[in-house]
């Protein structure tokens, strides 16, 4: 037993020295997520307005108020509802990263898991709009994405 | 866990590591105080930096950006249908 004595030693070292590095790294993966996010912002706006805008050009115009008022709001709606899981996943994002954000300053235990899970849901719901990004913010949400996401 | 707390455990584990290492059979004492070396040297470190807490940026609020968005394509969009309108109306007959 005495012979076992240091080698458990070094296990609960490693152990301890493995969890304060995993601690130390969050609040930079954090502050990563927050800063890909922000430079993703206005490429994602700027790819709805432009979805906006190419929905009302494709849609054809009769001169008929009521009817291309109805046809033209339809076409934008239809926008809206595929933009809006991602303007969700942002809010929900937003929300997680705030909450670790305050949790940390006041040196409560920050809530990482939840920060995780927003982020690869918000990322999970970009594929599907890929045609309507830039691909800049993509390919930076995808490398973060690798790092972070299961 | 602050940062600042974390350091301070790095360091404690890393020395812990250092002056245990004598105690360890053969090449383990050396491996075992090179890597707790390590542990303190980076514990150090971490307490050198600024305090990762000040590096969170903010993630923007969107909702002002997209109502101004949908906003201007509202406008966008009721100019399109009366420019439309227009065109399509009969132009009334300049008869005196």
């Amino acid at each position: 037993m005495s012979r076992l004595l240091p080698w458990l030693f070094v296990l609960l070292t490693f152990t301890l020295g493995a969890f304060g590095c995993g601690a130390a790294v969050e609040p930079t993966l954090v502050a990563g997520i927050a800063d890909v996010a922000n430079r993703g912002a206005d490429p994602l706006l700027a790819a709805y307005k432009q979805a906006g805008d190419e929905a009302l050009a494709k849609t054809p115009l009769t001169g008929d108020k009521a009817h291309d008022d109805a046809a033209t709001k339809a076409a934008l709606a239809e926008v809206d509802a595929r933009w809006e899981p991602v303007w969700e996943a942002w809010r929900s994002l937003r929300a997680a990263e705030l909450a670790y954000k305050t949790a940390y300053e006041k040196g409560e235990a920050p809530p990482f898991g939840s920060v995780v899970i927003a982020f690869c849901t918000f990322r999970a719901v970009l594929p599907a709009l890929a045609k309507d990004i830039a691909e800049e913010p993509l390919l930076a949400l995808q490398i973060s994405a690798k790092a972070v996401c299961p | 866990m602050t940062a600042a707390q974390i350091a301070s455990l790095l360091s404690r584990i890393g020395e812990s590591a250092v002056s245990a290492a004598p105690a360890l059979p053969g090449t383990a004492g050396l491996i075992v105080g090179g890597i707790g070396a390590g542990i303190a040297l980076a514990g150090d470190l971490i307490t050198l930096e600024r305090d990762p807490v000040v590096q969170i940026n903010a993630i923007r609020d969107l909702d002002p950006d997209l109502a101004k968005l949908r906003a201007e394509r509202e406008r966008a969009r009721q100019s399109a249908v009366e420019k439309a309108a227009a065109k399509a109306a009969p132009s009334t007959p300049n008869t005196p």
